[in-house]
């Protein structure tokens, strides 16, 4: 049977708490999709490009020397991510943002004692625990999208099919 | 002749219970929000004589009255609420811990009340067109600020 929730657990301000994902209902969820291809992934595709493999030859170097190189090539790639972070992220204005959180975080509950309540509730969040936590909402934002867009970037969705052409692994 | 306006946009009416949530009332569909003590601040007593005495009297508690449209997210959310605390599950200790503030951004006063439970079960009726539903509430104490 297909899931239709998700849940996971986080700690916000020291205690724990249970939260549940929902599916969102296929016309909610390809809006999110036309945003989410509109302005994260063209946001995703710069910081990815970050972590693509550089073309150095390593073969002769010792172990030391191969460490130095690793840690070189770790803080250049810091270096251009924090770069490139407040560059990617001018795309988003502010009230898309808020947007574009508030549709996620109204798919998503939080386990009370007298049962699941939703955690927003039209613009407004209707739990004290994490209205003030960003890291929470963040995170809670992320789990979102993975559960219920995942299937759209995944490695065999339809989707994938430009990421697979211009992919410069070699194939096994 | 001077003038002055209102608006019941600029209340802000928010409910919040640690076990069942917070819903901000005023943006999910409630309407009217009344309040009113309980008791007096003041009594006179008076002698055979005609002297009077005048009692200073404490008064804390008091009693809302929140109207909201039937079905709306207000009344889920309260709904849920009074479901909540009638369960004989429910531990005695956490039965008041409700709080709803009123915040008047037109004067700037805030009234936030504590202890709030509920009078009653609201009364229930469907007609042909939509209702509202009565909430009536009891409160401990109203601080103003």
């Amino acid at each position: 049977m297909r899931e239709t929730t998700k849940q996971l657990t986080l700690s916000v301000g020291g205690e724990e708490y249970t939260f549940q994902i929902r599916k969102m209902n296929a016309l909610a969820g390809t809006g999110l999709v036309k945003f989410c291809a509109e302005k994260l992934l063209p946001v995703y595709k710069q910081l990815q490009s970050v972590f693509q493999s550089d073309d150095i030859d390593v073969s002769d170097l010792d172990e030391a020397a191969l460490k130095a190189k690793e840690e070189e090539i770790a803080e250049a790639r810091t270096d251009r991510l924090l770069q490139m972070i407040p560059e990617a992220l001018a795309s988003l204005t502010d009230d898309e943002l808020i947007s574009f959180e508030t549709r996620c975080l109204q798919t998503v509950d939080i386990l009370k004692k007298a049962g699941w309540q939703q955690v927003m509730t039209g613009k407004h969040f209707s739990c004290e625990e994490i209205e003030y936590d960003p890291a929470s909402v963040l995170r809670l934002v992320y789990e979102v999208l993975v559960f219920n867009l995942g299937s759209f970037f995944g490695e065999n969705s339809f989707l994938s099919f430009p990421n697979s052409q211009n992919s410069s692994r070699p194939k096994q | 002749m001077g003038y002055s306006t209102y608006s019941l946009a600029d209340t802000y009416t928010t409910i919040s219970n640690p076990d069942v949530g917070k819903m901000v009332l005023s943006d999910n569909g409630a309407g009217r929000i009344g309040w009113q003590y309980s008791g007096d601040i003041s009594s006179h007593t008076n002698t055979a004589t005609g002297h009077t005495v005048i009692n200073k009297l404490v008064a804390t508690n008091g009693s809302i009255s929140l109207e909201v449209p039937v079905n709306s997210e207000a009344d889920r959310f309260l709904s849920k609420l009074i479901k909540y605390l009638k369960k004989q599950s429910t531990p005695t200790n956490r039965f008041a811990l409700t709080t709803l503030t009123v915040k008047d951004n037109a004067s700037g006063v805030t009234y936030s009340f504590s202890g709030v439970t509920p009078r009653k079960v609201p009364d229930e009726n469907r007609d042909q067109t939509a209702s509202n539903k009565n909430y009536d509430l009891l409160f401990a104490e109203l601080v103003e600020a």
